[in-house]
């Protein structure tokens, strides 16, 4: 029997940007399903109860969500081609710690850019600023976080990249500027086929933030 | 020959989370007791990044970070298994030691606030037990079915710690009218033998959590 893979997001969520990079990476089929999170799907409230939000997978009919969550099972299922991460112990608790990192201090904090008045924003472009010093010194003079090649921190990172031109527009600062190893790196990615069909246009995602920041009073 | 060391401090239950996993494993380490008013220079160079506990040391590398310690402590010493074999129920432990990873600062909250940020913390604390009493647990006897796995001991403080916030506090949470199968759990759980001899004493854990709980309340009251 067929896998019935079906992904329930929305299209500037860089958390749905992943799962689709990873679906992409191993090949798999699947419907995507774009929903209104003003008017979320039956589908959705009931794939996904407990926070109602996206992405959501669902395999067969059963739903798997919390994005890292979603790709370290895709790993599992489909582990016969492109391993996400690595087989060793330690090199997979460090691609966790650092996915960890990622999600906590990059995702986590940059939401506080877009979401709050400009005045607010210098405290968290300082803590931003220090972590992306911290994510280029761990880059050093790899092509990628998993090394040699595109691994799980690359992954989890790289949808950030969506957000770049945002980040520079709300928070004042150019990310090519000041972490140019940041930048070669996002585009070293954008040039896999899977990483670039799978985020979509800067200026597309500043639009979308701009009318949120509208309807949110913030500007 | 293996050698685990464990840097934590008493009473985190992170830490002991990591105890419990290594016991059920029967992985003997070396305990470090670190004073995290006065970090380790051995703290600061295992974990740079974060300068927390708890950390593993395994052949002299380090791994930081709760949840990725248990995960490597799973994959290195797969004996007595403490996650799922099936992908599908492996996502599902990860989603809920990641939900309760996602809101320990409104339990935090419940514990540090004062007035109505206090009342809103418990408010919100009650709705959250509600969803894992009904969408975690069910009627299972552990999160992970018939035997204790990670998502036990990722909420196994609300089995050691809570009562003790709640008393520090004056406030009760986990009712057992309102959270019966909760409530429940908190007991199987703390039977298990492995955690029975591995929780801290409750009567040393109350005038430490009475006397946070006042430091909080004389910083937001001055």
């Amino acid at each position: 029997m067929a896998d019935e893979v079906i992904l329930l997001d929305f299209w500037p969520s860089m958390f749905g940007m992943r799962v689709k990079i990873a679906l992409a990476e191993k090949g798999i089929e699947y419907e995507y399903k774009e929903e209104n999170l003003w008017n979320k799907s039956t589908q959705l409230l009931q794939m996904n109860p407990v926070h109602q939000l996206i992405p959501v997978l669902i395999h067969n009919g059963k739903p798997v969500c919390e994005s890292l969550v979603m790709v370290e099972y895709i790993d599992e299922v489909w582990k016969d081609k492109s391993p996400l991460l690595p087989t060793d112990p330690h090199q997979r608790a460090h691609a966790r710690f650092w996915t960890d990192f990622v999600d906590k201090k990059v995702f986590d904090v940059s939401k506080r850019i877009w979401s709050t008045k400009i005045e607010e924003n210098e405290s968290t472009k300082k803590e931003l600023i220090e972590t992306f010093k911290i994510l280029e010194g761990k880059l050093r003079d790899k092509p990628y976080f998993g090394g040699e090649t595109f691994g799980f921190v690359d992954l989890a990172l790289i949808t950030f990249y969506s957000r770049f031109y945002s980040a520079e527009m709300f928070g004042n600062f150019s990310i090519e500027a000041e972490f140019p190893e940041i930048n070669a790196w996002a585009k070293r990615c954008m040039q896999k086929d899977t990483v670039a069909k799978s985020i979509p246009d800067q200026k597309k995602v500043y639009e979308f933030l701009v009318q949120m920041r509208k309807q949110l009073g913030l500007d | 020959m293996e050698e685990v060391k464990l840097l934590g401090a008493w009473p985190s239950p992170y830490c002991y989370r990591v105890i419990w996993a290594l016991r059920l494993k029967c992985v003997k380490y070396e305990y470090v007791e670190e004073d995290l008013s006065n970090k380790s220079d051995l703290l600061l160079q295992y974990n740079p990044v974060h300068k927390k506990i708890p950390v593993l040391v395994h052949r002299g590398k380090p791994i930081a970070e709760t949840n990725v310690i248990l995960e490597y402590i799973e994959e290195v010493w797969p004996h007595n298994p403490l996650l799922p074999d099936h992908p599908y129920d492996k996502a599902l432990a990860r989603f809920w030691t990641k939900f309760e990873e996602d809101k320990s600062p409104t339990f935090f909250a419940f514990f540090h606030g004062v007035g109505e940020e206090q009342e809103e913390a418990t408010k919100e604390a009650k709705k959250l037990l509600k969803i894992i009493e009904e969408h975690g647990l069910g009627e299972k006897k552990f999160f992970g079915g018939n035997k204790i796995g990670l998502t036990d001991l990722a909420f196994g403080w609300l089995s050691g710690w809570l009562e003790v916030m709640e008393e520090a506090v004056g406030v009760k949470l986990l009712e057992a009218n309102s959270f019966p199968h909760l409530k429940a759990w908190t007991k199987t759980f703390k039977e298990v033998p492995v955690i029975k001899e591995n929780l801290p004493d409750p009567d040393e854990m109350l005038p430490y959590f009475k006397s946070l709980r006042e430091k909080f309340i004389a910083s937001a009251t001055s």
